[in-house]
């Protein structure tokens, strides 16, 4: 057994110490005039941020009066987890021919057009973005960031901003459910902790230290990482049957060293990857926790692992309704977005590169080539408007079942980032 | 844009130092243009504290302090893009494609979480005493120590033995 120890690391790592490829391409004059702004932005916000605190004290109680109201009620007209009933399979020939797959799921056609709302941000946070969403869109999670370490978890409810105080550094929700049952994690003294937010309250996962929840489904089943932080690919995937109990791990096949789960779907399927070396696999575990390893699109570059060459870094990010989306590839430059029918099987390669999520009809959101957020509801692609002019970038978070809420960041030249609503219809 | 004489004492500073800040962002980030974000990103947060900390003691510490914050804030900052693990894991851009035990190695070290990163990178590669990779980082001595511990543990699950073994000769 050769151990790697603090005696023999240097060895290991020393040879990575040399030059960049290249000399540094920074720009320092841009460096100036943006820290010019933000110093001025900083002293605007000094003012607004002691306000805050007596405010965001004051805000406490009214998060748990607010949760104790009718926002914990199922959702009108959906007793089924997902609130959905059987309707006739592909009823028009606008669908692709991936989402013409029979799908237990009604609705009003594709929304036609959107329009961007500017969510409000608390005073003295320059960053403020959107983490999370329920998958009807009516209750929003983020994050406030004032300096350095001090972030804030926000909650949007209709046009209402409160401050949720969760124990720890840097915490953050990851994913809510219809009932308003939140999950994500902080930092307590250095170590990852699982955190769920319900009523008003938050509470710690049991067996949640070193450990991240990062998904919840509609029946209140938790998915997350366990060991190394919570955070992949080496750590362990769990999955927490409700918030009672500890987590019970997800198997792993036997050669490989970790796995991360990255979502859970209302029927308990979890979706996320597995580590073997230095190459990552697309990973699903089905209710009953049998895994299988998902395909990978015809052409994705393979190698063998330890054949001197780093292999495919592919991964499942999201699943809803028997539809997962990830990435498949090995590089940047060959990463390609990935849709699975978990149905079907069915494997395909995205055409647009950027979409990132998918709702439990399949309709994908993300970024367009032209930098515009962008959803695509079978042949139907629909470009969001900014929010903000001339964003650096814009990046959809959360698109809701029917896709008539959509959540997203705007990130601006200066750095700042703006929380964003499109509403579609 | 401020004081002048302010401005350009900046600017000297900053001009002598980006050789090095680069080195360290690529350090930690295997990828040089990543390197150049995180290292913009140091030297804007920089500008905008210049007046109060221009005269500090011991500047340079303070400045990797601030470079390897906004290494570990990287994964904050894009968050939005990558909700967690949503992005593919970094990118691993091999040279050539006979890539050698460099860039498995590189490959490997950009899995390990980034806090554990960047203490095997500052004291493995950089070779600095465990108090100061605490300071820089802000934490104890003993979260150093875990956390060397954690990183250490993850590379060698990532690497395998045999390659461990064929990289740490006996010395």
């Amino acid at each position: 057994m050769v151990d790697l120890d603090e005696h023999n690391a240097g060895d290991l790592l020393r040879p990575l110490r040399d030059d960049p490829p290249r000399p540094p391409a920074v720009d320092v004059r841009r460096a100036m005039r943006d820290g010019h702004r933000r110093r001025t932005t900083r002293r605007a916000a000094i003012a607004g941020a002691v306000g805050l605190a007596v405010l965001a004290v004051a805000a406490v109680p009214a998060v748990l009066a607010a949760t104790g109201d009718d926002r914990l009620a199922p959702p009108p007209g959906g007793t089924s987890p997902t609130g959905v009933t059987p309707a006739p399979p592909s009823t028009s020939g606008t669908v692709d021919p991936l989402t013409a797959t029979p799908r237990p799921i009604s609705g009003a056609g594709a929304p036609r057009s959107c329009r961007a709302e500017k969510l409000p941000a608390p005073s003295g946070a320059p960053k403020t973005l959107v983490t999370a969403a329920d998958p009807t869109g009516k209750l929003i999670f983020g994050l406030a960031e004032y300096g350095a370490d001090v972030n804030r978890v926000v909650l949007w409810q209709g046009n209402k901003l409160s401050m949720i105080d969760i124990p720890g550094d840097e915490p953050q929700i990851n994913s809510v459910n219809e009932a308003g049952t939140a999950v994500g994690w902080s930092m307590d003294n250095g170590t990852t902790t699982a955190r769920l937010y319900r009523d008003g309250k938050v509470t710690t996962l049991p067996g949640g230290t070193d450990a991240t929840a990062v998904s919840i489904n509609a029946s209140g089943a938790i998915a997350g990482n366990r060991g190394h932080g919570g955070f992949g690919p080496l750590s362990h995937p769990v999955v927490w049957r409700d918030a009672t109990a500890p987590p019970h791990e997800l198997p792993l096949p036997k050669d490989a060293q970790g796995g991360a789960a990255n979502d859970i779907d209302d029927d308990g399927t979890v979706v996320g990857l597995i580590t073997i070396g230095v190459q990552q696999f697309p990973y699903v575990w089905g209710p009953d926790d049998a895994g299988r390893q998902l395909p990978l699109p015809p052409g994705t570059p393979v190698s063998p692992n330890g054949g001197g060459k780093p292999g495919p870094s592919s991964t499942v990010s999201h699943v809803r309704n028997g539809w997962a989306i990830g990435s498949s590839g090995a590089y940047t430059p060959s990463v390609r977005r990935t849709r699975w029918d978990l149905r079907t099987g069915a494997v395909q390669t995205l055409p647009d590169q950027d979409t990132s999520l998918v709702n439990a009809r399949g309709w994908l959101a993300g970024t367009g080539p032209d930098g515009h957020a962008i959803l695509v509801a079978g042949d139907k692609r629909i470009q969001l408007p900014h929010a903000y002019p001339h964003p650096q970038s814009v990046l959809p978070i959360t698109i809701s079942d029917d896709a008539h809420t959509i959540t997203g960041n705007s990130y601006d030249q200066s750095g700042d980032i703006h929380p964003v609503l499109w509403r579609c219809s | 844009m401020g004081d002048t004489s302010a401005d350009d004492e900046y600017v000297e500073y900053v001009t002598a130092r980006l050789p090095a800040l680069h080195r360290l962002a690529y350090a930690f980030s295997g990828d040089s243009h990543r390197a150049d974000d995180i290292v913009q990103q140091t030297i804007t947060n920089l500008y905008m504290r210049w007046p109060k900390i221009r005269g500090v003691d011991h500047l340079d510490r303070y400045v990797r302090s601030m470079l390897v914050n906004a290494f570990i804030d990287e994964r904050r900052l894009a968050w939005a893009r990558v909700r967690l693990f949503a992005e593919p894991p970094e990118a691993v851009t091999p040279a050539s494609d006979d890539a050698d035990d460099r860039t498995v190695l590189r490959a490997a070290l950009s899995r390990v979480p980034r806090r554990q990163r960047a203490v095997l990178v500052l004291r493995f590669m950089y070779d600095l005493p465990v108090a100061e990779v605490a300071e820089i980082l802000g934490v104890s001595a003993g979260t150093v120590k875990s956390q060397t511990s954690h990183g250490l543990t993850a590379l060698r699950r990532l690497l395998g033995e045999r390659t461990v073994a064929a990289l740490t000769k006996e010395r």
